[in-house]
């Protein structure tokens, strides 16, 4: 009798979280258009209530003209299989990782920048500046983004522990397949990455196929890696946030005032996920640290290794077209710009921060 | 030596009269599949509180030998009564009291593994049956797990540390459970769960939920039919709740579900309820999601130890269907 409210209620903010996605199973009937949106995220979320509402909030103000029909649990596919069913009309947006736009659009993938940001707070400030630049982007590319939510730091947490980067070349380090732009960081470490899928990654790490990974503590922790996992160095190396996206001749035909309404509701339900999952990844973060992974907590030095193989990375990244020179100038300069305002906050009193030795 | 009843949960029932100063295993003896339990209906509260609130008051005299009398006849019968009740609204209104009279009984023989469970496992039903209020509710099943929790304390030693036990050392202690240990591991794993399922939002909560999947397969090894095919249940949900991309693996999940099913003859309807809501839905087959829940909806609710249980179903499969086409 217990069980009977289980799944509904433990999927709610655990396995929502994942694939950033923000599922409803809200369609609203008898409207003129009706956007399908997929997600991997299983049905069930919290986040269902958030869009839900948003649904519910573009019927009212549209009067019904304009609904939307969620697909969650990854029932259209992965990512990548989302966007091409977008691309072929049979889906109108979906929910997605940055690395799946690929060369539509790959300078979406520029907050992934390895090692980029210092600390939450810097990209914060970024982001107040540069979000509108990459949806503007996007909208060149044919989508129309609603907004980008963080998934929060992706850390290096694996069943032995390294402090430098040496460490890190002797361990086998998992990478996302298909994922190039972690690749190509791997190999400016000098480390040969062992790609996988996500779904194969719990059972690698059980049978020693490989025992490293870097994902965000939101994800670490429903996928359960945290069971195998023994080490989680203090030092972010990447931002992974998603992207709610439609295709932009799904939404033709909609009246100028109903998209205005659509992009304001959907946009602000973004936001509100956006802020609830940074609260998510400090109380993630110590779950970890509950659950008895030993924190290894760099010293100025040895981040400073690591952080000069990241530059290196960073410079490969645009050498090889995945963020483009003009955006990866506009985001160093605005980071210079932030630090040049507000240093640096020291590592104890940052957010999961890194010593703060900039790039 | 003065002697409090326990009540043992035992395949969703109460054994009652055993003393508390009899320790040991909670072994299973018997299982519902075995010797089902008797039907009752009781379609009024005129039934169940007035026994209820005299085993509260008779709990809260201090009489120990009444009460010993009183609660240890009374047990088997109320806690049958609550499971095979088909009038929720019934049972909603009487368990209460009977929950007060537990809190009294365990403050007499608060260390005693069989009265915990029982406590444990009549508060957190309650909790989940009737419980709207999410702050109540998390109180529930915080007070369920404790109790479950000192009860596996007792009668499995190891379990003491097992929120914070490596991960390792947790999968060998539960692979090496036997069949005796049943009755502590499945009270204390499925008050776990709903421990976690009252803390959702909690990051702890949804790290521990890895610390309780293993404990819940090794059950549905030990002893598949016991609690109606509940390890299997529970292990149908985790195996779905997560797509395929994932690592989820709903085909494993309904195959436990299916289990149940068989195992219960079809007379667990919530078993079909969540087979409809966390299978087929994660793989949107509506055809099996609609089947299943009409099979529930023209199913008849009574049966040994699960008429309240199909009750609640009944309703959920009604709300599941009325909302099918917005998700499929």
């Amino acid at each position: 009798m217990i069980i009977s409210r289980f799944a509904s209620t433990v999927r709610g903010r655990a396995f929502g979280m994942l694939a950033v996605a923000f599922v409803t199973l809200c369609t609203q009937p008898h409207t003129a258009k009706t956007l399908k949106i997929a997600t991997a995220s299983p049905a069930g979320s919290s986040w269902m209530q958030v869009l839900g509402d948003a649904a519910a909030e573009v019927d009212a103000a549209t009067d019904g003209r304009v609904g939307f029909k969620f697909y969650p649990g990854g029932v259209m596919g992965d990512d990548t299989t989302v966007l091409r069913k977008m691309r072929a009309g049979q889906l109108h947006g979906g929910i997605v990782v940055t690395a799946v736009f690929g060369n539509l659009y790959t300078d979406i993938q520029a907050y992934n920048l390895p090692m980029v940001f210092r600390d939450l707070a810097e990209v914060d400030a970024v982001r107040e500046t540069m979000d509108p630049m990459l949806i503007a982007g996007l909208a060149e590319a044919g989508f129309v983004a609603f907004g980008i939510a963080e998934l929060g730091m992706a850390y290096a947490m694996s069943t032995k522990p390294a402090r430098t980067v040496a460490d890190a070349r002797r361990l086998k380090v998992w990478a996302p397949q298909g994922d190039r732009p972690a690749a190509r960081m791997l190999e400016a470490f000098r480390i040969a990455p062992i790609p996988l899928t996500i779904a194969d990654v719990l059972g690698s790490l059980q049978t020693g196929l490989i025992d490293t990974v870097a994902a965000p503590p939101v994800a670490a922790l429903p996928l359960f890696w945290h069971t195998r996992l023994k080490y989680v160095l203090d030092l972010p190396f990447m931002y992974v946030y998603g992207v709610f996206v439609v295709s932009e001749r799904s939404l033709r035909g909609i009246a100028a005032a109903d998209l205005a309404a659509l992009q304001r509701i959907m946009g602000a339900a973004v936001v509100r996920v956006d802020k609830r999952n940074r609260a998510d990844h400090d109380s993630a973060w110590q779950a970890l640290e509950n659950q008895g992974l030993e924190v290894i907590r760099l010293t100025p030095a040895e981040a400073a290794e690591w952080r000069s193989y990241a530059r290196k990375a960073a410079a490969q990244w645009v050498a090889d077209g995945i963020v483009s020179q003009p955006v990866y100038g506009a985001l160093m300069k605005r980071l210079a710009e932030v630090r040049g305002q507000a240093p640096a906050t020291p590592p104890a009193a940052s957010i999961r921060a890194a010593p703060a030795i900039g790039p | 030596m003065i002697r409090i009843p326990t009540l043992r949960v035992r395949r969703g029932g109460f054994d009652a009269g055993r003393a508390c100063n009899v320790r040991g295993r909670s072994g299973v003896t018997e299982s519902s599949r075995q010797k089902p339990h008797r039907v009752r209906r009781l379609r009024s509260g005129a039934v169940v509180r007035p026994i209820a609130v005299m085993a509260t008051v008779l709990a809260l005299s201090g009489c120990a030998a009444v009460v010993g009398n009183v609660t240890g006849a009374l047990s088997a019968d109320l806690y049958d009564a609550f499971l095979d009740s088909d009038d929720p609204q019934v049972v909603r209104d009487g368990a209460p009291a009977y929950l007060i009279m537990l809190d009294a009984l365990l403050r007499r023989g608060g260390r005693d593994a069989d009265l915990l469970r029982s406590a444990a496992s009549l508060n957190g039903a309650y909790a989940t049956a009737f419980v709207a209020d999410e702050r109540r509710r998390r109180a529930f099943a915080v007070k369920a797990f404790d109790l479950a929790a000192q009860a596996a304390c007792i009668d499995l030693a190891w379990t003491c540390e097992i929120r914070t036990v490596a991960f390792e050392d947790l999968e060998r202690r539960a692979a090496a459970m036997g069949t005796a240990d049943v009755t502590a591991a499945y009270a204390l794993t499925t008050a776990w769960a709903s421990w976690i399922q009252a803390h959702a939002d909690d990051w702890n909560a949804i790290a521990d939920l890895a610390r309780v999947k293993p404990l819940m397969a090794r059950l549905a090894e030990l002893d598949e039919g016991y609690d109606h095919g509940g390890p299997h249940l529970y292990m149908g949900v985790f195996e779905t709740l997560l797509p395929p991309s994932m690592g989820g693996k709903p085909e494993v999940g309904r195959a436990h579900f299916e289990r149940v099913v068989q195992l219960t003859n079809g007379d667990h309807l919530l078993a079909k309820v969540m087979f409809a809501e966390s299978y087929a839905r994660l793989v949107f087959d509506r055809e099996l999601h609609d089947g299943l829940l009409r099979d529930v909806l023209a199913a008849d609710p009574r049966a040994p130890g699960l008429t309240l249980m199909n009750t609640i179903a009944k309703e959920q499969a009604q709300a599941l269907l009325e909302s099918a086409d917005d998700y499929f």
